[in-house]
Formats: structure tokens, C-alpha cells, sequence
């Protein structure tokens, strides 16, 4: 009997591992390039701070938050709480909206999919509203609330950081 | 002037050797001073690493239920705290991690009192890949939307649903070991091979009685659990089968294998809602037949809206029975259930539902419930 569960337990084992093999060939299309040795450091203390409790409910949960700026927009690399742990994402901002995002890192576990394309796409274009809210209202997936949430508070207080430091030229 | 110079010399090398002296106490001094300081920073470090690696959590649910009962139904008021929950987890490494669960139910637990402790999760994953983890030790079965999901402030009413409750049977967790992860972008799997039920004539073979709980459980009989899921954003459709090769773990010659099959779906779209799930079991052998519980069964659903982030309404139709295989057993349940639930932070939410019964035993109880929860 013990035998027959192994046996039946390998083989589904090699079917998803097949399946995966196949399928990890779509992630991640968003592009981010820049050297990360140009990263700029912000210490979470006085306004930035404020500004962290305010859109996330909880203490920054790292020192400093990086960004890095190209021709046209500011890069930003924001920590959050997930289920799991910390949730690290990267957000593209040029004319107060976000043009591309992605999860770094994740240890999410019904929540793997705040990693995929389809949950990362709602984000392009989203800007902050006039309430300084997200503009507009992101599908999370269901039965992974908190993982969802993380992404989303990192997209607001993406927004409100980049908001508050307008680009400039010498940018 | 001879006397003079050699009692220089020698008051010159006695101020040189105290001078040496009083110089190698100072180094040592120094030394020392600087290795307490490396071993203090040292343990400074140390413990934040170690703290860096734990992650705490929890959640917890006070609960006042005032329904009345009909038939011969009892009335109840009570309040209770039904659930105090703490969450430990701990980094091995990035690919190796600790979760356990550790909850008291009905705050008080002891010989002869209403509650008791219970660890709920305790396993460990290894992260394989990207897509894939494996898992082992004591877990949440992946069957069902509440049952490895059940903060209170994720979902409606005061009371978790009665189908998940008896039929499920949530929360239910077993020892074993398997693998969850995802396939093909939006499928998500988990598969488990673990401990067993162990029902018996004693509770009808209801599945729920059936629960050990890993606590020095029967295993001569394993079972095992496969889950797939369908995500997209604000979609979840899934469905899950369990396979128990004795669900008395041989202690019943009348009693044999049983198998769950569920499936559920999960909508939420902008400030709508909507809950569903079907879940049948059917237990092999005699047994259970002359009980009826050679069928088990029950659905729900749940529709609700949601028109500002801190108020949401729902309605719930619940139909269920422990012994469906006798058609005339009289088993049948239905609950009617409609309320609310305000979140006055994300983390923390106060409900009010009002439940309705229409039993065919004309047992029922009906009234409302009002309940405080939390996590973090």
C-alpha cells in the first residue's frame, strides 16, 4: 500500500515539475535596467516616516528606502508585510504614474501569484487621486488578501514618495 | 656629582619600568575593554539576526451569541473568547522556513473546562524553486476557502460557516508531508500525504468527530489530498479531492475508504462578492450505511458587497447533512445567515449577523451573534 502512494506520489511530483519547467518562460517582462550602484538612499525618519505610517499602517519595516532615477522617471524599491514575511517591489514613476512594476521577492504561499503579469499589470498607469489614494481599484487575489495588500500600500507610498520629491532636470 | 648621576640613572629606569608597567596594564586594560566590546557586539548582532529570522503573528475572536432555540433546540447566550491565536515562524535560511500556529480555544482549557490548546500548524518548507515548495510536518489540508485562511477580519459572519465546519470538516489539520507551488502561471496545486480521520459508531461517522488532530493519532491508515486552484485576479476557482484509505484506521470491519470531493469559487470584482462551495463525501462499508453517513454533503453561498473599504453586508444560504444516505433520516440543516462587518482598521473588524434555522429535525436556533476579531 505505502509502495503504491510513493509511486503515485513521484509521478505527480514529475508532472508539475515538467509543467513548471514549461511554463516559467513568461515572468517578469517588466524591464528594469539600471545599475543598482546608483541607488540613492532615503533614511526613514521625520516626513518620510510619517509619510510610511500614514500609507501603510505600521512602521517602515527597513532604515532606508532606495530609488534611482532615469531620463524620465524615478525607480523605487519599497518594502511591505505579507503573510510570509516582506514583500520587496519595484516600481517605475514618470508623470506621477506607474509605468512598470514587479515583485523582487516574495515568500508568499497562496499569495505566489502577486508575482504574476496578470495581478502586476493593473498597476500601470494607476496615479494617486485627489483623496491621495490609489486612482483606481486593483482585483487582488482572493484568499491571499494580505499578499495582495502589500503590493498594493507599496504602489501608494511609491506614489506619495515620488510625489513629493518632483523631478528635476539634474535628475 | 659620581652618587648623583647613577641615582638619576636608577630613579630614570625605575620611572621607565613603572612607566612600562603602568603602559602594559593600560593595554590590557584596553584589550580587554575591547574584547568585552566585540563580544557585545558580537551578541548585539547575534540576536539581530535571530530576531530578524522570527516573525510573530496572531489573531483572536470574542464572540456573543444570543440565538433562541425551536423544537427542542436549547437557547443559547453566551459569550466566549472563542479564539486566541499565535503565529511563530522562523528563517532557517531563505529557502528553508518554520510556521507553526499555536491557538486556545475558549480561553480557558484544563480538565473539565470549556476550552483547550491546540497546535494548528507546525511543518516546514523547502523552497524548491520559484514555483515549487515542499512541506512537512503538521499542516493546514488545503481543501475548502476557509480552512487554511480563517482570520476573522477575511471573512463574513460571526461564526465560520457551518458546511466548512461539519462537512470539511475546517479547521482541520493533519501530519504529513507533500508539496504546493504553482503551474502554468495561474494554477496553484498542493498535494499531501498525511494522517488519517477516525470516525466511529460512537458519533454516527460524522467526519468531523473523526478529527485526531495529530495528537498521538491512529496511523495505520494514511490518506492524501490533492488541491488545484485557478487565480486571477479577483477569481479563484478550485476544488480538491482526499482520499482515506480506512477512516477508522481499521478499528471498524464495517468501515472502510472515503473520499471528499470539493470545489469552490471565490469572486470578488471591485465592491461585489461572491462565495460558493459544494462538498460531498461518500465513506465506504456497512457501517456508515446503516447511519447514513455513507453520504456526507453540504453547500453554501455567499454574495456580498462591499460599497466603502470599511463596511461590507452579506447573505449566506447554507444546506448540509452528517447523514444524507437516509433519505428520510430528517438530517437535513439549512441556515439562512445576513449581517455585517466594519473594519475600523484593516486589522480589525466588528461584526453583527443574524442567523436563521430550518432543520428538518425541527430543531432549530435562531438569532443574532455579535463578534469583535482581530489579526496582525
Amino acid at each position: 500500500m505505502t509502495s503504491k502512494w510513493l509511486v503515485l506520489f513521484l509521478q505527480a511530483g514529475g508532472l508539475l515539475t515538467l509543467a513548471s519547467c514549461v511554463s516559467n518562460g513568461n515572468r517578469n517582462t517588466a524591464v528594469f535596467t539600471q545599475d543598482t550602484a546608483s541607488e540613492i538612499s532615503i533614511p526613514v525618519i521625520g516626513q518620510t516616516e510619517r509619510v510610511c505610517r500614514e500609507s501603510l499602517g505600521y512602521t517602515y519595516p527597513s532604515t532606508e528606502i532606495l530609488y534611482y532615477t532615469t531620463a524620465t522617471s524615478r525607480v523605487w524599491t519599497i518594502m511591505t508585510r505579507g503573510r510570509h514575511g516582506i514583500v520587496t517591489s519595484q516600481f517605475e514613476i514618470g508623470d506621477g504614474a506607474i509605468r512598470n512594476i514587479r515583485v523582487l521577492s516574495s515568500k508568499e504561499q497562496r499569495g505566489r501569484q502577486i508575482k504574476s503579469q496578470r495581478f502586476l499589470r493593473q498597476f500601470e498607469g494607476v496615479s494617486l487621486s485627489a483623496r491621495n489614494a490609489l486612482n483606481k481599484r486593483v482585483d487582488g487575489i482572493t484568499g491571499a488578501t494580505i499578499s495582495s495588500k502589500a503590493v498594493n500600500d507599496a504602489a501608494l507610498l511609491a506614489l506619495k514618495l515620488d510625489a513629493a520629491m518632483p523631478l528635476k532636470a539634474s535628475d | 656629582m659620581r652618587g648623583t648621576r647613577v641615582a638619576t640613572i636608577v630613579i630614570g629606569f625605575v620611572l621607565v619600568a613603572l612607566a612600562h608597567g603602568a603602559g602594559a596594564q593600560t593595554t590590557e586594560g584596553r584589550l580587554s575593554q575591547l574584547e568585552q566590546e566585540i563580544a557585545d557586539m558580537k551578541k548585539q548582532h547575534s540576536d539581530g539576526r535571530l530576531l530578524d529570522n522570527v516573525h510573530f503573528g496572531g489573531y483572536g475572536e470574542l464572540h456573543y451569541n444570543n440565538p433562541s432555540g425551536s423544537g427542542d433546540a436549547s437557547d443559547t447566550e453566551s459569550i466566549d473568547f472563542h479564539r486566541f491565536v499565535l503565529f511563530i515562524g522562523y528563517d532557517f535560511s531563505d529557502r528553508i522556513r518554520f510556521n507553526s500556529e499555536l491557538e486556545l480555544e475558549h480561553s480557558l482549557s484544563g480538565n473539565g473546562e470549556p476550552g483547550e490548546v491546540e497546535l494548528e500548524q507546525a511543518y516546514i518548507d523547502f523552497t524548491l524553486n520559484d514555483s515549487h515548495t515542499a512541506r512537512g510536518g503538521l499542516l493546514l489540508l488545503p481543501i475548502g476557502i476557509l480552512n487554511e485562511t480563517h482570520e476573522p477580519t477575511t471573512f463574513y459572519g460571526v461564526e465560520r460557516n457551518a458546511v466548512e465546519k461539519n462537512i470539511i470538516p475546517t479547521t482541520w489539520w493533519e501530519a504529513g508531508a507533500g508539496a504546493h507551488g504553482q503551474l502554468l502561471g495561474d494554477i496553484s496545486y498542493a498535494a499531501y500525504i498525511h494522517s488519517g480521520l477516525m470516525t466511529s459508531t460512537n458519533s454516527s461517522y460524522a467526519v468531523r468527530s473523526g478529527r485526531q488532530k495529530v495528537a498521538k493519532a491512529q496511523a495505520s491508515d494514511l490518506a492524501g489530498t490533492l488541491a488545484v486552484n485557478w487565480q486571477i485576479p479577483g477569481v479563484t476557482v478550485g476544488g480538491s479531492l482526499q482520499y482515506q484509505s480506512d477512516i477508522t484506521q481499521g478499528a471498524d470491519s464495517d468501515a472502510g475508504e472515503a473520499l471528499l470531493r470539493e470545489v469552490h469559487v471565490d469572486v470578488q470584482k471591485g465592491s461585489v462578492a461572491l462565495l460558493a462551495l459544494y462538498a460531498h463525501w461518500t465513506l465506504d462499508g456497512d457501517g456508515p450505511k446503516a447511519y447514513g453517513a455513507d453520504e456526507q454533503y453540504g453547500w453554501y453561498i455567499e454574495p456580498s458587497f462591499r460599497p466603502i473599504e470599511t463596511v461590507g453586508f452579506f447573505a449566506r444560504y447554507s444546506e448540509w447533512s452528517n447523514s444524507a444516505g437516509h433519505s428520510n433520516s430528517n438530517a437535513e440543516k439549512t441556515q439562512y445567515d445576513a449581517g455585517l462587518n466594519w473594519w475600523p482598521h484593516r486589522q480589525v473588524v466588528l461584526k453583527a449577523d443574524y442567523q436563521w434555522q430550518d432543520n428538518e429535525d425541527g430543531k432549530d436556533q435562531s438569532g443574532f451573534n455579535l463578534g469583535l476579531g482581530y489579526d496582525f
